[in-house]
This record gives structure tokens, sequence and C-alpha cells, in this order.
């Protein structure tokens, strides 16, 4: 019952989200300079007042703002997005086509965060103060300041060109093809997301291990890997995970980046283009959906913290 | 009783943690051996000319492969042809017209026969007239419409002829039409709706290749097998999605990409240090010019405008900003747009018998002093950003050049749409930095569109309100005679009298690049700036070995 009320209180938060990121979105577009007409008819096209007032009629753009948020607010609700101004196809479609390949590379990145970030923090926490722990510890400063499309273009030209290990760009075809493009560009934005979990991880990790009923445990003779699992993993593990809700969007920025890098026409890349040629459907779309992810991400994320520490549970059906 | 004393817990707890990170580790290694198989994709040679594979760069991602949507995804023209190829020196190479005929009141595409769509269906003339009918549409083609403005009706006279009326006698219509329509089949164009173009619906046409696959970061096109015209050599064509050109060059240096079209002349320095890879240089059809608003205070003192245009470092600064790659303009056209109205040599002794303002600064100094304005003055040039690099580049050294005489240039950065909304809006103008884009050969274009009153207006791109009483029967005649020779003196007097007065600096052509990777070279001398666009550049692709 507490839990069922815990998601729907979180639910109407995210309608409210959806809609004031929605209007301040379109009031930034509006505010900056052009419209899609300097992108349909091109520079000379401006030259021809009937042409541009043709296409500022299509599409509205001479009513006032609150009008035209007024429009869009309407169809949207009916999830009816509308059709870019660009390829006049429908928005969900357009995104639609779009959105696997950064869904595949946010899942790779994160799984690769997660496999290598959590034994690495784990090995870095009991190697403590040791050659390991330093060696872990520098390399996550080191990631954390690089920027991803610095890390990418490193990446591409050792493991691309230097020595062709990998392909250096590009989507790939068949499943095995689609893995190895995936590599380089799940790498190169992981990055970010690595530095975080590994001190995250090893801050917890060393938090936990000092714990009495640790030290207790092991006095009791409980077996290591019992103590690992059942004691350590669970418990260290709650501060990462909400320290995931922060990956999140940090990964959807760094998207933007590793995308336009390795020519993966993702929605990172269709939001660039949609912003430069002011095609206001596709980017109110991608808006709220950008919006509706680290929402109902920071969800998923907070009900696994849930999941984890029952006492948090407690104090959430009190609510 | 003692509890004996439990072994030491540390190293049996390190030694699982150390045991998962190197599984973790191990599971990389893995992954990375698995991906070590087969590495950068090397084409093989084969017989003969033939070219199995070819894969070409495109910046932007693919929307439609219908040329009448805006940003339409490059290699439309491979599948659905124009009539005619229009060079940049203004001749025509028919291609699925057999003939295209201009006249006063109309133009008379005559079809060539026996050709067929790719699905074996006979191309014709109802074809053709719908073709141009959408292209000229402002509802359904809104940029190419502002190209074929002089398009009235379309009639088909015969069966393999099409009548296009004109509104007004127009001389470039026939240019206009070569470069932005392509021939679609009618009744599946009709019957995809809105969707033709897109990958659900990819265009049939009479090129030759087929659409093989359409996704949105590759373009696969295979030979079409029944085409009327000259196979090319490459048997499958892949346009691939890369808009960063640091990773172009790397992609090129392993034999991933085989070509790059670089516009950017400061880029093809760079694209020359790629291992193995070929540069073809060719004339481009950018104008680079500044101009001086000649209507208002400082520019509106011809020897304010003569003190400007002498000092202009033009020569360094093409080398700086374009690689050197870029010839100097000598007047607001370039030669071989003149060269259309005028031919070749006659365009050549016009241009260089004008008043060129080469580098002076004591000249410039002098025209200063003699000015109304002798202590010098300050104002603001707004610069684009972006491609237009060589702004930046020549606009730091007209400031450094112009600060001993007292004049003090203010640099306003600006984005793109701002600097068109502020040329649109067509106020306090001053000086407007331009990179024009012509790719139609016929000077009428360029000049209507930068002389006369008509478009010195809100809107207009007369961005030097520059309109003498005295042209205005000239920029009539270019616009709408078909008398070569008049249009070329008219076109003379034109370019002559802003020579004259200075209200357009012209700076440079910049060139455009193609660069091909190792093993593979584009033809220079047979090559064309239009090739990109028109579908022509597969022609003009061969091996090196």
């Amino acid at each position: 019952m507490g839990i069922a009320r815990y998601v729907g209180q979180r639910l109407v938060a995210l309608l409210v989200v959806l809609t004031a990121v929605s209007f301040l979105v379109f009031v930034l577009q509006d505010l900056s300079p052009g419209g899609p007409e300097l992108s349909i008819l091109g520079i000379s096209g401006q030259a021809d007042p009937e042409a541009v007032a043709a296409v500022r009629a299509k599409y509205h753009l001479d009513e006032p703002l609150l009008v035209r948020y007024g429009y869009w607010l309407g169809d949207a609700v009916r999830l009816d997005f509308g059709r870019s101004t660009n390829t006049g196809e429908p928005v969900m479609t357009v995104v639609g086509a779009r959105a696997p390949d950064s869904l595949r590379l946010a899942l790779s990145a994160f799984a690769v965060v997660l496999l290598v970030g959590i034994p690495c923090g784990l090995l870095a926490a009991f190697r403590r103060g040791r050659l390991a722990d330093r060696a872990i510890t520098t390399t996550a400063i080191v990631f954390a300041s690089a920027p991803p499309f610095a890390v990418a273009i490193v990446l591409i030209y050792l493991l691309g060109v230097r020595f062709p290990v990998l392909p250096p760009f590009g989507t790939g075809e068949g499943l095995l093809d689609t893995a190895r493009h995936l590599v380089l560009p799940a790498l190169a934005l992981s990055t970010g997301g690595l530095a975080l979990i590994v001190r995250q991880m090893r801050a917890s990790a060393l938090d936990v291990r000092s714990q009495d009923y640790v030290t207790f445990a092991r006095s009791r003779g409980v077996s290591r890997s019992r103590i690992l699992v059942r004691y350590l993993l669970r418990n260290t593990l709650v501060p990462v995970v909400t320290a995931g809700g922060l990956l999140l969007a940090g990964m959807v920025s760094g998207v933007v980046f590793v995308e336009s890098v390795f020519g993966l026409p993702g929605l990172g890349s269709l939001l660039i283009d949609s912003i430069t040629s002011k095609d206001l459907p596709v980017v109110q779309g991608l808006t709220l959906l950008t919006a509706s992810v680290v929402v109902l991400g920071s969800l998923l994320v907070d009900l696994a913290a849930l999941a984890l520490d029952p006492r948090a549970r407690m104090t959430g059906a009190d609510q | 009783m003692h509890a004996t004393p439990t072994r030491p817990t540390r190293r049996p707890l390190r030694r699982t943690v150390r045991g998962t990170a190197q599984a973790a580790c191990l599971t990389l290694a893995v992954l990375g051996l698995a991906a070590c198989q087969g590495g950068g994709d090397a084409t093989p040679a084969t017989e003969g000319g033939t070219i199995p594979e070819f894969t070409i760069a495109s910046i932007a991602a693919f929307g439609s492969l219908d040329n009448t949507k805006p940003n339409a995804a490059s290699g439309a023209s491979l599948v659905t042809e124009p009539l005619a190829r229009i060079k940049h020196d203004g001749t025509l190479e028919p291609v699925l017209a057999e003939s295209i005929e201009a006249k006063a009141d109309s133009v008379v595409v005559r079809l060539r026969e026996g050709v067929t769509f790719s699905d074996g269906d006979p191309v014709t003339s109802e074809d053709v007239a719908f073709s141009i009918e959408r292209s000229a549409d402002p509802a359904s083609a809104p940029a190419l419409a502002a190209q074929l403005g002089s398009v009235g009706s379309v009639e088909r006279t015969d069966e393999t002829t099409i009548t296009v009326k004109t509104t007004r006698p127009d001389p470039t219509l026939l240019n206009s039409l070569a470069q932005n329509v392509l021939v679609v089949k009618k009744s599946y164009v009709e019957k995809s709706g809105e969707e033709y173009g897109s990958p659900s619906a990819p265009p049939i046409g009479t090129g030759p290749y087929e659409v093989d696959t359409f996704g949105s970061s590759k373009i696969e096109m295979v030979r079409n097998a029944d085409y009327w015209g000259e196979a090319p050599d490459i048997e499958k064509v892949t346009y691939t999605f890369l808009p960063d050109s640091d990773t172009a060059r790397l992609a090129m240096g392993s034999g991933e990409i085989d070509l790059q079209w670089v516009i950017t002349g400061a880029e093809i320095k760079r694209w020359q240090q790629v291992g193995g890879a070929n540069v073809a240089v060719l004339p481009s059809t950018n104008l680079s010019f500044l101009s001086l608003d000649v209507t208002a205070p400082p520019f509106e003192d011809p020897h304010v405008r003569q003190a400007i245009a002498l000092d202009v470092d033009r020569e360094n600064v093409n080398e700086v900003a374009n690689g050197g790659f870029g010839t100097q303009l000598q007047g607001l056209v370039s030669p071989n747009q003149l060269a259309s109205v005028c031919g070749q040599q006659e365009a050549e002794d016009f241009l260089a018998s004008l008043p060129q303002a080469s580098f002076d600064p004591d000249a410039a100094a002098d025209e200063l002093a003699a000015s109304s304005h002798p202590d010098g003055f300050s104002f603001t040039v707004p610069a684009p950003p972006q491609d237009q690099s060589y702004a930046q580049t020549l606009l730091l050294s007209l400031q450094e050049e112009l600060k001993p005489m007292g004049v003090d240039l203010k640099i306003d950065p600006l984005s793109y749409p701002e600097w068109v909304q502020q040329v649109t809006a067509h106020e306090d103008l001053g000086m407007q930095v331009w990179t024009y884009g012509s790719s139609n050969p016929d000077p009428a274009q360029v000049l209507t569109m930068f002389v006369g009153k008509a478009t010195a207006t809100a809107g207009g791109l007369n961005t030097a309100n520059y309109a003498p009483p005295a042209l205005e029967k000239s920029l009539a005649v270019l616009a709408s005679s078909f008398d070569d020779e008049e249009r070329c003196a008219a076109a003379q007097e034109i370019v002559g009298a802003v020579a004259e007065d200075a209200a357009y600096v012209p700076l440079f052509a910049p060139n455009i690049g193609v660069v091909t990777s190792d093993g593979f070279t584009y033809d220079e001398s047979a090559g064309d700036p239009s090739d990109y666009s028109n579908g022509a550049w597969v022609h003009h692709v061969s091996r090196t070995s």
C-alpha cells in the first residue's frame, strides 16, 4: 500500500516536471533568434517575403507565445507531437527511429560502469593505501576530469587507427557487428560514470567494512564469500545506487558528444540538428523524452534503494 | 574452553574481491579478443576498373531521399536523375532530357526515349511534368520553389515533350530546372504520400543506382542493372553518417571511408595530411566579399570605401583562412559566371581590366586623409561563425591594418541565425562579411541579388544598399533578356560600376577539396563542384593501381 502510494506520488510529480520543462524549453527556443524558415528556405529564400510568410503561417509562428504553447500542449496531451519541420515525418517516428542507437549505447555504458566500477571500487577499498588502490583512484580522477569527446578521440586513434582492433565509427549490422561497434563509444561514455561509481563504492565499502556487525560476523566464523555477498555488497550498494541516479543525468549530456564523434545517428545528434534548424516539434518531443527518462530513472533508482535497505522501506511507508 | 582463533580473515576476503575484479577484467579481455577478429575493412582489388564497394561520408544524418524536403539526404540524385547537369562554367550536359530549349515565354523539354524506372515501368512526359510541378510548388517544396519562381504552367505537349510556360522571361530558369528538379515516378509518389522519400518508401528512379538499405546512419545503393546510360564502375555505394571531421580523417586513414567532400579551404590542408589520401582540388562556386553600406556614414563616402578596399590583405588571409586554397576574386562575379554570358576570353580580359584594390596601406591612408573622416572613426562588424572561419581571420587582420589610421574596428560575433536576422532586418548595415554560395553559373542570380533597388529593402540581401538608377536598366536586361551579347554588356556594366564605387570589396572564391582514400583518385579535370549534388561524382572516381 505504501509503495503504491509512493509510486503514485512520484508519477504525479513526473507530470508536473514534464509540463514545467516543456514550457521552459518552448520559451527558450522562442527567445533565440530565427525560426524554421531559415532552415527550410535557406538564406536566399529570405528575400522572398511570400515564401517566408507561407512558412510562418503553416507553423503558426506569428501568434503569441502562449497561444502557440497552447496548441502544442493541446496536441501533446493526446500524444500527438506533431511533425518534424525538416522531414515532415511524425515526431514519434523520427525519435523512434533514432532511439534504439542511443538506448543501446546508454545501456552498454551503464553495464561497463557497473561491471567494472563496482569490483574496482571494492578492490580499491580492500587494498587501501596499496598500489592497486592508488592506481584505481588516480585513474578515476583522470576519467572524471577528461571530457567524453576528448576520451572518444583518443580511443578512436589508439584502438581504431593506430592498432586497429575495433571499428572507429558507425553502428554496424547484425548482433555481433553492432556489439563490436558499441565497444569504443560505450567506453568513452562510461568514463565519467566509472569515476563516480569507483569512488563511491570505495568510500562505501570502507565504511561498511569497519562496521561492528562485519567484525562480529568475521569473528563468528561466517564464511568470506557469505560476508561479501550478504553483508558487504548489499549495504555498500545503497549509496552507490543513489549515485546511479546522478549517472543518468550525466549520461544524457555525454551521449550527445559521443554520438557526434562516433557518427552514431542517435537522439544526441538528432537534438543538435533539430535545435540548430529550429525544428521545434522534434526539440519538444526530445525534451519530454529526456525529462521522462531522468525522472523515471530516478524513481527506479529510489525503488531499488528501498528494495536493498529495509529501513528506508519503513520510513517510506509512514509517509 | 578456548575458542580456536580463526585464521586471519583478511587474505580470503581480499582473494574473493580480487577474484571478482579479475573475473571482470577477464570478461573485458574476452570481449576485446572477440572484437579483435576482423580489423578495418579494406576494399578488395578486382579485375578491370570495377570497384565492388565504395563509401562516401556525409556530415548530415539522413532524413529523406526526397529532394523537395528541407535538409534532404545527398545521394537522391543517384537514384532519381535530373533532366540535365550544369557545370560551373555554364555548359549543359543532357541527362534524362535529350534537349532543353529556353525561350522568352517557355522552356521546352524533350524527354529521352526508351528510359525506364528501375521497376521496369517506362518514364513518360507525365512523370516529368509532375516532377517539375511538385518542385515548383511552394507548399510541397518551399526551398526549391524559391528558385523556380518563374514557372507558370507545365503542359505535356506530346508523349516526349513538356512545355513549361513562364510567368515572365527568365534566362536563368533553364539552369534552375536542371539543378533543382529530379524526375520521380508519379504513381509511386502519389501512392506513398507524405512518406515518399523516407525509409518506408524509398525513391524509385531512372538512375544508375537503386536503394538497397536505408537506415539513419547508412544508405546503401546497388547498381541498377537496367540503367539506360553508361554503367559506373562502383557496384555498391554506401553513404555513411559522419559529422565529426576528426573522426572522418581517422576513418579515411584506416580505409573505412573512401571519399569526403571538403568545402572549407582550411580543412583541405588537414586532409592532405591523412596517410595515403589523395586530394583533388576543384573550383568552388562560393564568393567571399565585403559589403559597405553606401547610404549611411561612414561608408557613404567613396574615399572611406576605397581606404577599406586598399587595406584588405587578401593574399595573407587566403593563405591563413583557406590554407591558400582559393582564387582571388577580381569582381563581384567569378570568372566562370561572367564567362557563361561573355565567353571565357572576354570574361577574363574584362575582369583583369577592373580597378583592382590590391593591398596598399599607404594608398589607403591617403584615401582616408582625403575623406570626410580624416582622423578615423569606429564601427562594429557583425561576424558570422562556423564555416565562415575566414571572416574571423579577415576581420582580425583588417582590425590591425586599420588601427594606425585611427579606424577602430570592433567585431561582434553572432550565431548564424542572429546574423541572418540582422541582414534581413536591413538596418545599420555598415560593413557585412559575406560568403555567398552561388551554385547557378548565371551571373544574373548574384548581381540581381546584391545590386539594385529591388533588394535594397528589408528581407533583401543588397547589404551595400547599392542601387544607382543608371544600373536598373542593365539589371532588367540581365534578368529577362535571352540575348547573350546584351546580357554580357549588362553584366559588365554592373560589375564595373560596383568595382568603381567599391560598394562591394571582392575577396576570394575558396576551392573545394575532394579527398579519396589510398587506392582511389578523383578526376580533377573532369570533376565539377556540382558533382556531389547532381550525382556525377560516381563517374569521376577511379582506382590508382
